[in-house]
């Protein structure tokens, strides 16, 4: 720990955003050292409380930030605004010089000899890879990371990105990169007050991350802003003919229509779906957010998609098979190398049918249709709903036993392959962040980060941070005890 | 629908050659029957006249 005024310097950077870290970087009025030199400090500072990293490159990241000054400062060599910008990878995409556990003894000690795609993208904007953040057991399983929530510790931080959405938050990564098979960067994103973006299937590429399903997983960015998430889009979105499921459709310039503004845009509630049984605090913070938006010039359509009662059961399917699938060799090998709980859902998705894979994927379409049909009919440019029916819950160092009984709303965008995110609207139960999601049309991530951009234009949410809010209740325990 | 035992389990597990340990077939158990559950308007769908989402691609350009 330094002196209070090298504590305040690191706070004040660390607070920056990604475009705010860029623009000093930029103008030469902040090197990437001395950011690179503040996040490491707030890791040290944080990583006893929130355990966000499962390996700290502070090494390699600041022999990165030295060699990205030195270009800077060179004429033409700054590459993009995420140039010297620190940045954590979720502990499932290979990344060199540092192990790829995927929160598993399984991989224990497996260090990877190439980057993931989306890894290399980032080093040659030139970002700062300043370590590899925790996941859920191959963001599968129901394994507890040490991972904590970063506005309260006794809470949990959502996965299976839990790392990397506990860095941002509690301002030890301006930005990470997260996985998204069926919320699994939305759901750590608006536990933890921060942005999440799950992209369009097809838009960011797979390769190099540890697979989960096919079909389902996604890679994103996680950032405090959607302007900070348009910024990482622009660098890791593309084209990758090593993924198989790269589409090659042309990748626009995210920021573009940062400002446009909302007016005339129509998103849709299904509230029978997506608002049923969500807790009534967290519901309110949705509903003024939705008011928010109205009153930026939204049109809400109310709409009922009946073939939403699909998802469940599509979903349990596919990720369920698909990761068994994956995992075949490895449970038969080594099962006492997996979490309890992890070895119990692949058990369960070696004993499903091939045929129910079957009609699964087909009642695919029979969704995508309905979806896009629902969005056609109402001119929607999107939907929009709670990021969770609740604020984040107490860890309680068990998980549920009913592995399967809850549906997972938010992976009808990994079901239909749509773009999806979160954006913080506030707080509820005694100060715990809660999020509303916007679904997009496929490939038009550039609406759904507009949308989320106009939002945070009128509101401050995505300025809170846990170390004030952990001041603002020491003060008023204070004032309570005197 | 048919109610799945810890027995059937077993017998599923055999057949896939897989070995369940004695502590995760309550688990398996219970994940099954709510798996049955919430497959059921799948199931309820008429799929005839809809492609299988597996497409395979001839071409040989990757």
């Amino acid at each position: 720990m330094g002196t209070v005024s090298e504590v305040d310097a690191v706070n004040e950077l660390t607070e920056l955003t990604i475009r705010e870290a860029g623009d000093l970087i930029a103008a030469g009025k902040v090197s990437s050292v001395e950011l690179t030199s503040a996040i490491l400090s707030q890791i040290d500072r944080t990583e006893a409380a929130v355990f966000a990293y499962a390996s700290v490159m502070g090494e390699q990241a600041m022999e990165g930030a030295r060699r990205a000054d030195r270009e800077i400062a060179a004429r033409g060599g700054w590459r993009s605004p995420l140039h010297g910008i620190p940045v954590g990878i979720k502990d499932i995409i290979y990344a060199t010089g540092a192990p790829t556990e995927a929160g598993s003894d399984v991989l224990k000690g497996f260090i990877p000899e190439w980057d993931a795609t989306v890894v290399r993208r980032l080093k040659e904007a030139g970002a700062i890879i300043v370590g590899k953040t925790h996941t859920i057991e191959f963001a599968y399983g129901q394994s507890i990371p040490p991972t904590r929530n970063a506005w309260n510790t006794a809470h949990a931080p959502g996965g299976s990105s839990s790392g990397s959405g506990s860095a941002v938050a509690v301002r030890s990564a301006y930005g990470a990169i997260g996985t998204d098979g069926g919320g699994s960067i939305r759901n750590p994103a608006g536990f933890q007050g921060i942005v999440g973006l799950k992209p369009t299937c097809g838009r960011v590429s797979r390769y190099g991350v540890i697979p989960m399903s096919a079909s389902l997983d996604h890679v994103g960015p996680m950032a405090r802003t959607a302007e900070d998430c348009a910024l990482m889009m622009n660098v890791i979105a593309g084209y990758d003919s090593c993924d198989q499921q790269s589409i090659d459709v042309p990748v626009p310039d995210y920021t573009a229509d940062l400002d446009h503004g909302v007016d005339g845009l129509r998103l849709g509630l299904d509230r029978d779906y997506f608002y049923d049984a969500v807790n009534p605090e967290y519901l309110s913070r949705v509903e003024a957010a939705i008011a928010e938006l109205e009153n930026l010039g939204v049109t809400f359509v109310e709409v009922h998609i009946k073939e939403l009662e699909l998802v469940h059961g599509i979903f349990l399917n596919v990720i369920a098979t698909d990761t068994s699938a994956y995992h075949r060799r490895l449970l038969r090998a080594k099962p006492e190398g997996y979490y309890p709980r992890t070895r119990v859902m692949l058990e369960f998705g070696e004993l499903l049918f091939g045929t129910d894979y079957l009609i699964a994927q087909r009642a695919r379409h029979v969704l995508r249709t309905a979806v896009k049909d629902t969005f056609t009919k109402h001119r929607l440019d999107g939907l929009i709903a709670p990021s969770a029916m609740n604020t984040a819950v107490a860890m309680s160092g068990e998980v549920s036993a009913d592995l399967f009984a809850q549906p997972i709303r938010q992976s009808l965008a990994n079901i239909v392959g749509l773009p999806a995110m979160s954006v913080p609207c506030g707080f509820a139960n005694a100060g715990l962040p809660t999020g509303f999601e916007v679904y997009g049309r496929p490939f038009d991530e550039t609406t759904v980060l507009r949308i989320g951009a106009a939002y945070q234009k009128v509101t401050e949410w995505h300025r809170a941070s846990p170390a004030q809010a952990r001041q603002a209740e020491a003060s008023a325990r204070q004032a309570t005890a005197s | 629908m048919v109610e799945i035992t810890v027995d059937i389990v077993l017998q599923m597990a055999k057949a896939a050659d897989l070995v369940i340990p004695e502590e995760d077939l309550e688990e398996v158990r219970s994940a099954l029957s709510d798996y049955r559950i919430a497959f059921q308007p799948v199931e309820a769908l008429d799929l005839t006249d809809v492609d299988p989402a597996l497409i395979m691609d001839p071409r040989w350009v990757r």
